[in-house]
């Protein structure tokens, strides 16, 4: 079975019990599951323990900084890193601009570049219905459509559509 | 030029899609394929609220016990019934092969939520907010 803590060996090889392991790992399960932050036993001493800790994309779009994230691990693994200093390695999440892409994003872009419906249905296929339930906000919008939203309005906004363009995230 | 542009990305974007159900038509999709579908995009985890399908952004989350162990179809019909006579708020995550479900409840108080936790045999709660975690 697949560790929620990635090489959790490590911290099993210093003698933690089968009970403090379940309790981390449950502990790394919830924090997965709702705010999806994970951990990484990166090295195991004698006298420290250096943990990394990453948190993802996660739709609460509640997201830690450094120092929460710090605080989130030794919470976690203080108490069980008996005389060892715990070292944290933050990566915090880094929100890509596609992520943005919303009803509101959408309909401001069409009004700004002069788009109509008709002209997004030509220009990929979709149908209006389609096109009409994303852009009035009932239904969700997949990853994979935010994202084709932001490149096609990319390539409305720019003459060129190149590697490394720049973007303004706002019309 | 730009149908072309398009028509190419398009093809791209479904090559990097989890599952075909992503590109299906949302407007025509039941509650639980819907379901399926905010699965497939946050396999990590997600909260929802019944039936407008929105993220749970903030408060406490307490799982209820009688949805442990529900995964895969059986256990998402298992866990949307429950959760719709009671909580209104459904949640997932992916765990290697499987897709585990839970009907949850969500409080702004955290003693409440912290009772809730203990009748229903939780070993902590979690606020959704402040990514804190409380054993209990």
């Amino acid at each position: 079975m697949q560790n929620k803590i990635a090489n959790l060996a490590l911290l099993e090889a210093i003698g933690l019990s089968q009970e403090e392991i379940n309790k981390l790992e449950y502990g790394a399960a919830m924090h997965r599951r709702y705010s999806n932050i994970s951990f990484k036993i990166k090295e195991v001493t004698d006298k420290q323990i250096i943990i990394q800790v990453i948190q993802g994309r996660t739709p609460s779009k509640n997201y830690a900084d450094k120092q929460r994230l710090i605080e989130t691990v030794h919470a976690l693994f203080d108490k069980h890193a008996g005389n060892r200093k715990v070292i944290v390695q933050p990566k915090v999440y880094e929100e890509t601009p596609v992520n943005e892409v919303d009803a509101s994003w959408i309909n401001d872009h069409m009004l700004t570049l002069g788009t109509k419906l008709k002209d997004i249905e030509a220009d990929t296929g979709l149908n209006k219905t389609q096109l009409s339930a994303l852009i009035n906000g009932n239904k969700p919008i997949s990853q994979v459509t935010k994202a084709m939203f932001f490149y096609y309005f990319a390539f409305k906004n720019n003459s060129n559509l190149t590697p490394g363009i720049t973007v303004s995230r706002k019309p | 030029m730009i149908t072309f542009i398009i028509f190419e990305l398009s093809k791209f974007f479904e090559t990097q899609a989890v599952g075909s159900a992503i590109e299906m038509p949302l407007y025509n999709m039941g509650l639980i394929d819907q379901l399926q579908v905010i699965a497939q995009e946050n396999p990590s985890g997600f909260t929802v609220s019944l039936p407008n399908l929105q993220f749970i952004t903030r408060g406490w989350v307490v799982a209820k016990k009688e949805t442990q162990n529900s995964f895969g179809l059986e256990g998402l019909n298992r866990a949307l019934e429950v959760a719709l006579k009671t909580s209104k708020t459904i949640g997932g995550w992916q765990d290697e092969e499987l897709f585990y479900w839970d009907a949850v409840m969500v409080f702004n108080n955290e003693d409440e939520a912290t009772q809730a936790g203990i009748e229903n045999e939780q070993l902590a709660i979690y606020n959704i907010e402040t990514n804190y975690l409380k054993w209990l």
